[in-house]
């Protein structure tokens, strides 16, 4: 390791720490960098801007942004909320039950859970908090827990870059996180029926099941999305780039012609906010861009899958340090920043050891969605408080058993691969 | 006041080219879509003009639309301290960030300036051109650490 990489590291890690923009410190200490080696100080822009054009499948990431913000812009979020509240409704705890499914099924929509917190997140707080039926803070833990389904049952934002950085199939990745999404979803309804048990927490007068079927007609155009996009994705008719591309026009024409929900100031708005969000994501793939970029010209990557051969862990044992690793960082860093850095270098070593790409990228992918939720660097905590008007303490008071269910079940994916695999294989991904 | 107003209407402004090259990344993705299946007629420039909108999409975003402040970043150390050390700190983590990027924009002109030789394959446009808006947001970075260090009760909101 030489001291310009020493330089990069510092410069980084002294924006970083002192809450300078993530994306632009890497990017910066990438500079530094060159500086100090002589290099061509355009060779930062050179890499980034090179990678990025080459990076067709990227920009699934914009456009799976702008579906779910057309979603919540549109109204769709309080269909999909009316057909799961007459499903669940009914049962003790029935709102908190109404919270995990409408995420699920939100999850077939969108690939973030940023987008599945503000828009089905939000309007379930404020159903479970009317008249004080729930208190609000464990409404906010339901909900901001549910919203981490949101990328692990496809499509998911996290799985492109992993995919990107990974080299595994997006499609296999997609298909390897539906099981370990819907083990998330019957965990966190585990909790809440204990949970209700133990506090009397209400129930919903029960929907008559005679009027399912209007409201599933209701939703049945949302519903379609999902078949849309992972159908043209399974059948090899689009790309990953294409398909969210298509489930945003097909969110697009029932937002502005169907439910009328969004008129076109709303959808310019819409571009401009998701432009935005985008382009804050962008920077942070430019500045890993760049880190990587000085990581291989320095060959750590061969460093570490040397210091990993040395502790001579295994498969399991790798998986385990791996997890354990992840769930500090997670407290600790933003979720694209530890997969377009970190990952990348122990990508090497997981397939040295004989780990399935798919199996690591969705144990990795799971991992980040709990560091999500932990402090001090959980977002989801940080925009539901800010949203909902609720203190962190007390919504991490109430997320703790959810927390323990959701790293019960990502051990449970870590140790039995097939949890995972079984319906890539199925579907020929994986052999 | 005036000026006030009228960054304000630059800012509406810079979000209004925002929208419209975002309208352009998503409109090539759903001609390509439809020109491949509809018309059964795919076209080549379709991709070329995704990427480089996405390009666009986001060092327009970080030259005109993003404040620095909205960045995703760690809040381990800084918010944790007096309000005085905050803004200290705060401002030193810029001064380095913004050097650095003053550091690689005389290096990033003269590639540019290379790239102008080079023409996208499709297209046809030169990529000096293509990546010029990198340059932009670089100059921006600058700029916008300046201000917020120069004049931190308004936090780059400029």
């Amino acid at each position: 390791m030489s001291d310009a990489f020493g330089l990069m590291l510092g410069v980084f890690v002294a924006i970083a720490l002192l809450r300078g923009p993530i994306g632009l410190a890497m990017i910066a200490g990438g500079i530094a960098y060159l500086g100090a080696t002589g290099r061509d100080m355009g060779l930062a822009a050179e890499q980034i801007l090179n990678s990025l054009f080459g990076s067709f499948v990227l920009i699934a990431v914009p456009m799976f942004i702008f579906a779910a913000n057309v979603m919540n812009a549109g109204a769709l979020s309080e269909r999909i909320y009316g057909l799961a509240h007459a499903l669940m409704g009914r049962f003790r705890g029935g709102l908190a039950h109404v919270n995990v499914l409408a995420s699920v099924i939100f999850s077939g929509m969108s690939g973030s859970a940023v987008a599945d917190a503000v828009g089905p997140g939000m309007v379930e707080i404020e159903m479970m908090s009317k008249g004080g039926r729930y208190p609000r803070a464990f409404s906010v833990a339901v909900s901001a827990a549910s919203a981490t389904i949101g990328p692990i049952i496809p499509p998911s934002i996290p799985m492109v870059l992993y995919a990107l950085v990974s080299g595994a199939s997006v499609g296999a990745l997609f298909l390897g996180g539906v099981l370990p999404g819907l083990l998330m979803a019957a965990a966190m309804m585990l909790v809440i029926v204990w949970i209700a048990r133990r506090r009397n927490f209400p129930m919903e007068a029960p929907v008559p099941w005679s009027e399912l079927p209007k409201i599933f007609v209701r939703t049945l155009l949302p519903l379609l999305m999902p078949v849309v996009l992972l159908g043209g994705i399974y059948s090899g008719v689009f790309t990953p780039t294409e398909a969210a591309a298509v489930a945003a026009l097909y969110a697009l024409v029932l937002a502005l012609f169907v439910y009328r929900a969004l008129d076109w100031r709303g959808l310019v708005s819409v571009l401009a906010d998701s432009a935005r969000s985008s382009a804050m994501v962008g920077i942070i793939v430019c500045g890993a861009f760049v880190f990587n970029y000085v990581l291989a010209t320095e060959q750590i990557p061969g460093h570490i899958a040397a210091w990993f051969a040395g502790l001579d862990l295994g498969p399991a044992g790798f998986l385990l340090v791996v997890n354990l690793l992840f769930l500090v960082l997670g407290c600790l860093f933003d979720i694209t920043t530890l997969l377009l850095v970190l990952v990348p270098l122990l990508v090497p070593v997981a397939k040295g050891l004989g780990v399935d790409l798919v199996h690591f990228g969705v144990v990795i992918v799971f991992n980040m969605m709990i560091g999500m939720l932990t402090p001090p660097y959980g977002v989801l905590l940080y925009i539901l408080s800010g949203l909902a008007g609720t203190p962190v303490k007390d919504i991490v008071r109430e997320l703790v058993p959810f927390i323990v269910a959701l790293i019960v079940v990502l051990f449970l994916i870590t140790f039995v691969p097939s949890l995972v695999l079984a319906l890539p294989e199925l579907a020929g991904y994986v052999r | 006041m005036r000026s006030s107003e009228s960054v304000e209407r630059l800012k509406r402004w810079a979000d209004l080219i925002g929208a419209g090259i975002f309208a352009v990344l998503f409109l090539s993705l759903v001609v390509q879509v439809v020109r491949r299946f509809v018309f059964g007629a795919p076209a080549a420039w379709t991709e070329e003009l995704a990427s480089i909108a996405f390009v666009w999409m986001i060092f327009w975003g970080v030259a005109f639309t993003v404040p620095l402040h909205t960045h995703v970043a760690v809040d381990l150390v800084v918010p944790y301290l007096a309000p005085h050390a905050r803004r200290a700190l705060y401002a030193l983590g810029l001064a380095v960030l913004g050097g650095c990027f003053l550091w690689a924009v005389p290096g990033t002109a003269d590639y540019l300036h290379f790239m102008m030789r080079e023409r996208t394959p499709v297209l046809d446009w030169p990529y000096g051109v293509v990546y010029s808006v990198f340059l932009a947001a670089a100059v921006m970075v600058v700029l916008r650490c300046f201000a917020a260090i120069v004049r931190p009760e308004a936090s780059d909101k400029a």
